[in-house]
């Protein structure tokens, strides 16, 4: 005989799991490592690195290089790390919006600065 | 004297003319206690060839911030006190006659380097066109001849936002000539106390023997390198997305879009640009980046954001709007 429960429970949806700390930043390495060299491939790497700090430390408004340094220091991000940080973006802004281009030896040595700060991150 | 060394060095000089800047801050902060956003915005108006508008309440050391940077610059200085009474030609000037000179130009206070026009709202219309006239064409016309002003020219203007009574309200045409429209506020409470100290109204601005730091002529050389700084095609699309963000919010989606009646005119991508210029200038770069651009956006567009009745009774101020925008266009 069938038996019709209509008191049964639905079944919980399982609740989105909210990426760790450490997920975002394996993402967003992966993301740097599949950038390749060519044009425009500095703009892709500094927009990589922008959704990387406004995932990681939540920041919900277009920011630039000052305020992310001034949202890290609220943060009560290490002194070094944000001085680390602000080379490495300083850097990438040279590059992005007072140069005619860039060689590729650049790129990677950027590239690997990159790394090197979201890693220390 | 060391910059001027390093100038002809070849030394950056973006750099060099920061120092400059820095001297000339430096100078005008022995008799200005505090102050110091407005006395950044009022140099970048000037490293711009802008003129700015002023608004705040009486006693806030509008008139001696503009006394100051014409004193440590070494330029010439003029102040009009706008009154109900006042015509043009006691701007502009006149022509008189003298028997034995015959016609003669009697030039009136527009011809100083600095002129600063006290309480702007309180002449009629056809006074602060005058006015507003030689700001745009930068030249006279006193009866049959034109005279060009001498360069550098900066007008800077002030507002008195309190009373409504025997006022004439700049309309936003005329609003629109001037590059930045900055908000003076009361001092904090630790800047007071120093100004108690200096005893200010009791010494004469002459006491404080204020001295030139910079020529009139480095102020030229400093505008003319302030468009020479380089733009970059992302920063110059930033600038314009900002602009347009006023004229079509919904596309940003700019919650208080909904508040704008008139967004701002290209006179405002054209301020934008050059101000942004200033701003990296004043920090000692060659380049502008998206934070200069975000650093002057508010002195630029403030007035020129036009916020409906339904704004205005909600009492929606167009930097709410503003703020916004800044949060919600992508930065490059």
């Amino acid at each position: 005989m069938w038996k019709i429960n209509l008191f049964k429970k639905k079944e919980d949806k399982q609740a989105v799991k909210e990426p760790s700390k450490e997920d975002i930043k394996f993402s967003a390495l992966r993301k740097i490592k599949r950038i390749r060299f060519r044009k425009d491939a500095i703009h892709e790497l500094s927009d990589a690195l922008r959704d990387f700090f406004s995932e990681y430390f939540a920041i919900g408004y277009e920011f630039t290089v000052e305020e992310l340094k001034d949202e890290l220091e609220k943060k009560g991000i290490k002194r070094i790390v944000i001085e680390s940080v602000r080379y490495v973006l300083d850097n990438l802004d040279n590059k992005k919006f007072y140069s005619e281009g860039i060689k590729k030896s650049e790129f990677i040595e950027i590239v690997e600065e990159v790394e090197l700060v979201i890693n220390i991150i | 004297m060391a910059i001027e060394k390093d100038l002809r060095g070849g030394r950056n000089r973006a750099k060099v003319y920061k120092q400059f800047t820095q001297l000339m801050k430096k100078e005008v902060s022995r008799i200005v206690v505090g102050q110091e956003r407005v006395l950044d915005g009022v140099l970048r108006g000037v490293l711009s060839k802008g003129h700015v508008l002023l608004e705040g309440l009486p006693g806030i050391a509008k008139t001696l911030i503009t006394k100051a940077i014409a004193g440590v610059s070494g330029c010439s200085f003029n102040r009009v006190q706008f009154t109900v009474d006042l015509l043009p030609t006691d701007i502009t000037g006149i022509t008189s006659y003298d028997k034995n000179k015959g016609f003669f130009i009697v030039k009136g206070p527009i011809f100083a380097n600095f002129v600063l026009a006290d309480e702007i709202n309180r002449a009629p219309p056809k006074t602060q066109s005058a006015l507003l006239e030689a700001m745009q064409e930068k030249q006279v016309t006193i009866g049959k001849e034109t005279m060009m002003l001498e360069e550098p020219f900066f007008v800077l203007a002030n507002n008195n936002p309190i009373e409504s009574s025997g006022v004439y309200t700049l309309p936003e045409a005329q609003l629109d000539r001037f590059l930045f429209k900055i908000l003076v506020y009361y001092p904090e409470i630790e800047e007071e106390i120093h100004i108690l100290r200096q005893n200010m109204t009791l010494r004469r601005f002459e006491d404080y023997n204020i001295k030139p730091v910079i020529t009139p002529k480095r102020i030229i050389e400093m505008q003319d390198y302030t468009r020479d700084i380089f733009t970059s095609e992302d920063v110059e699309r930033y600038i314009v997305m900002i602009v347009n963000a006023t004229r079509e919010p919904e596309k940003y989606k700019i919650a208080l879009g909904k508040y704008i009646e008139y967004g701002s005119s290209p006179r405002a991508s054209i301020g934008l640009y050059i101000a942004s210029k200033a701003d990296a200038l004043i920090n000692g770069n060659e380049f502008v980046k998206p934070h200069n651009v975000k650093n002057i956006a508010y002195e630029v567009l403030r007035h020129r954001i036009l916020l409906n009745y339904e704004g205005q009774a909600e009492g929606i101020k167009s930097d709410d709007v503003i703020k916004e925008i800044l949060s919600k266009v992508p930065v490059p």
